[in-house]
């Protein structure tokens, strides 16, 4: 026997299922559409000129105070890095190096 | 929304830190000496690595832990500005070689076996095939290797979408949420789905705390360096460089058919973000052998799932257990 609850229960899970489905059949026929896709590119590109004019005004105003800007920094941390590299790659060649043998010390002659 | 969790449920010793990365070591569960191969878990740099031991009865490591393993975990981090400079040799090659290094120094192992999910996988199988030191076998889970047909993701790396040297220009660390965002567009409808569904499992106390951790770690996006993304997107997704052989790391070209590394390929074969076909071709691609496992999960349901601990951990285990070379595990 089904009780009233039960039956309302079902009935929303299905409604709901059938919405779902509809909701996202029609979002995923969409979203392949090349004019979305253009849309939404339009968009994030307009989203990061406004971001790289904030961020060369905010160059420009470090510059004039003579201080460091987010770039220099950039530019300091990828030398840092490759300092690192080059360390890293320097002690692989050291690890992977036959050890040499230890030598008694040789007395020296007068 | 759930609130983020951002703590691992096994305690681990951070043993390496290198720029936004660190690399932990779990504590063993048990007295004995662990195995002496060490396990480095390598997650991907999507999201937050503790996926990997998400809670009590949702935790490969600590199922690998109670096997009497020695277990790594690399966390990467969160990205700075300081590290916008991180591109995809850097953590393939530069940052998963010191994380090795780093598990082999704490450790004293000559060799660790890598087991990298998701994009890690990928930069496990890099970092193999770019002869890497200190790699025994390779686990790769749900990784990406073939992405000629990436399936639903290839909307989000369209190129008319998506203008990378302008997006590199204006977010050098590519926020969270925004990624988190570009995800969700794909399958909107997928939130209130997966809310109804939960609702109507609620009354059980176990499907609530699954669902629960989920969230958390869903909603725990992780920033992304710009060049990384470049990277991935443009040279894994759109040109398939990988695959085809032309990936160039370090100025040198990455030749999967030169790993001579064991690997264990596991595929979800629900896996929507990275579906079977892109994984399967690893089989043909790779120089070593490779053993494939595919399971019937989807992307993070068969690391987490409720069948993962009889599915893939096992098999994990039971790899990794076939791989100790020097010394016999603790029954």
């Amino acid at each position: 026997m089904i009780f009233p609850h039960e039956r309302f229960q079902k009935l929303f899970t299905e409604s709901a299922q059938r919405c779902e489905q509809w909701a996202a059949d029609w979002w995923s026929e969409h979203l392949r559409k090349p004019e979305t896709l253009s849309g939404m590119g339009d968009m994030l590109g307009a989203m990061c000129t406004l971001k790289e004019r904030w961020n060369k005004g905010l160059e420009q105003t470090w510059a004039h105070w003579r201080l460091p800007s987010a770039l220099d920094m950039e530019r300091l941390y990828e030398r840092l890095g490759e300092l690192e590299e080059h360390i890293a790659r320097l002690e692989d060649q050291l690890e992977d190096a036959p050890q040499r043998p230890q030598t008694p010390a040789q007395p020296v002659e007068a | 929304m759930i609130a983020p969790a951002r703590s691992l449920t096994h305690p681990a010793d951070e043993v390496l830190r290198h720029g936004p990365m660190r690399v932990l070591r779990y504590r063993p569960l048990r007295a004995e000496t662990p195995a002496s191969r060490p396990v480095l878990l390598v997650p991907s740099i999507i999201n937050r690595a503790y996926i990997l031991d998400l809670r009590e009865g949702q935790s490969l490591a600590g199922h690998l832990l109670e096997q009497g393993l020695d277990v790594f975990l690399v966390d990467w981090g969160t990205p700075s500005a300081a590290d916008a400079h991180l591109d995809l040799e850097a953590y393939a090659v530069r940052l998963l070689r010191r994380a090795i290094r780093g598990a082999r120094a704490a450790s004293g192992a000559e060799a660790v076996h890598l087991l990298g999910y998701c994009l890690g996988g990928t930069f496990a199988l890099i970092a193999g095939a770019c002869g890497v030191p200190g790699i025994d076998t390779i686990c790769a889970l749900t990784t990406p290797v073939d992405l000629s047909e990436p399936g639903p993701l290839s909307v989000l790396t369209d190129r008319r979408l998506v203008d990378l040297e302008r997006l590199c220009r204006a977010y050098p660390v590519v926020p969270g949420p925004a990624l988190w965002a570009t995800f969700q567009a794909l399958d909107p409808v997928g939130i209130p789905r997966k809310y109804r569904r939960a609702g109507e499992r609620w009354r059980d106390r176990e499907q609530r705390e699954r669902f629960r951790a989920q969230e958390a770690w869903l909603n725990d996006p992780v920033p992304m360096t710009a060049r990384v993304l470049r990277d991935v997107v443009d040279g894994l997704y759109r040109k398939n460089l990988l695959a085809k052989g032309e990936l160039r790391v370090a100025g040198r070209p990455v030749a999967l058919a030169r790993g001579t590394q064991p690997v264990l390929n596991l595929i979800a074969s629900s896996d929507s973000l990275v579906p079977p076909a892109c994984a399967r071709p690893l089989a043909d691609l790779w120089g070593g052998p490779v053993t494939t496992r595919e399971f019937a999960a989807g992307h993070i349901g068969v690391t987490v799932g409720s069948r993962a601990p009889r599915d893939l951990w096992a098999t994990v285990a039971q790899w990794l257990r076939a791989h100790q070379p020097t010394k016999e595990l603790p029954s």
